[in-house]
């Protein structure tokens, strides 16, 4: 009787751990689940979608691009610059491992 | 809000965003163009047969090329590039219409059995496994040809018990399998 919960707080320790600090914020969160669906998504995309202002997205996906889970390649459209983002390799495993760590955990607290 | 609350509140705004514009959508002039040359080509086998090679040719090559252009000309101004998933689409459907004529002619010339109406239901089977390939390996949106494709196969061996009009029928089931996923696309309002 007594096993059963330790288990549960050892399982919810293990995930916590896995939590990747860099994902925990939403902005930051949310462009990695949208760049794991496409190839690549411009920056006033992302912007639009996650309902963010320039200069803080920008904050945000530069730090993910210092991770280097994403990448940013730039281009010009009818002499605009336009940024093109994408999810590298460790970033689709990042995003992987925390969302499995997220889902366990909101399953142990029953929500 | 503690942390699992937290958490289960970003899955859902996650969820949201992704719901509103997780990827490049179809234009959908694509698939009504494509259920009209169907309806169209089929229905001029059981009324016009000399016209519908003509129709089928002429639109096909117009309608892959038109579509192909119409992606890519307009995913980058929506805030998407994806063009290896163009050109998987492309060789997809194009290379694939190109291999099963391919296909059927060889097969003709080998076995004079198969000519005439047998031949085209074999490529209407072969068209269904296209469609089902589309659903297993394509996006979101088309994951619903996973069980058109064998809609369309089932059809073309059905329809072989039809006295009349057979290929307007299988025109119309083919158009109305292209024509469902559109539907599908339009997006539920979520307050944005």
């Amino acid at each position: 009787m007594v096993i059963k919960p330790d288990i549960q707080g050892q399982q919810a320790a293990s995930d916590v751990a896995l939590l990747n600090p860099l994902l925990q914020h939403r902005s930051r969160l949310g462009a990695m689940v949208l760049l794991s669906v496409q190839n690549a998504v411009s920056f006033v995309r992302l912007r639009e979608l996650l309902n963010e202002t320039d200069g803080n997205l920008g904050a945000q996906l530069r730090k993910l691009e210092e991770a280097d889970y994403v990448v940013v390649r730039k281009e010009f459209s009818e002499r605009k610059p336009v940024s093109w983002y994408s999810i590298t390799r460790s970033g689709h495993a990042a995003l992987k491992t925390h969302l499995r760590a997220m889902e366990s955990l909101i399953k142990a607290a029953q929500l | 809000m503690t942390e699992p609350y937290q958490m289960a509140d970003d899955l859902r705004f996650i969820r949201k965003v992704v719901e509103r514009g997780g990827g490049s959508k179809t234009p959908k002039v694509i698939p009504y163009y494509w259920a009209a040359y169907v309806v169209a080509g089929y229905t001029l086998i059981d009324f016009a047969p000399h016209w519908a090679n003509w129709v089928f040719a002429i639109g096909g090559i117009g309608g892959t090329l038109g579509s192909v252009l119409l992606c890519i000309l307009l995913a980058k101004p929506g805030g998407y590039a994806d063009p290896e998933r163009q050109r998987r689409m492309t060789l997809h459907w194009f290379g694939g219409m190109l291999l099963v004529l391919a296909a059927m002619l060889g097969l003709a010339k080998v076995m004079p059995r198969l000519r005439g109406t047998n031949i085209a239901e074999l490529a209407v089977v072969f068209v269904g496994v296209m469609y089902y390939l589309s659903g297993v390996h394509g996006s979101a949106t088309t994951r619903y040809f996973m069980w058109a494709g064998p809609l369309i196969m089932a059809g073309a061996v059905g329809v072989g018990f039809l006295p009349e009009y057979r290929w307007t029928a299988i025109g119309v089931l083919i158009a109305v399998c292209i024509i469902l996923p559109v539907f599908r696309q339009i997006p539920k309002p979520d307050g944005h």
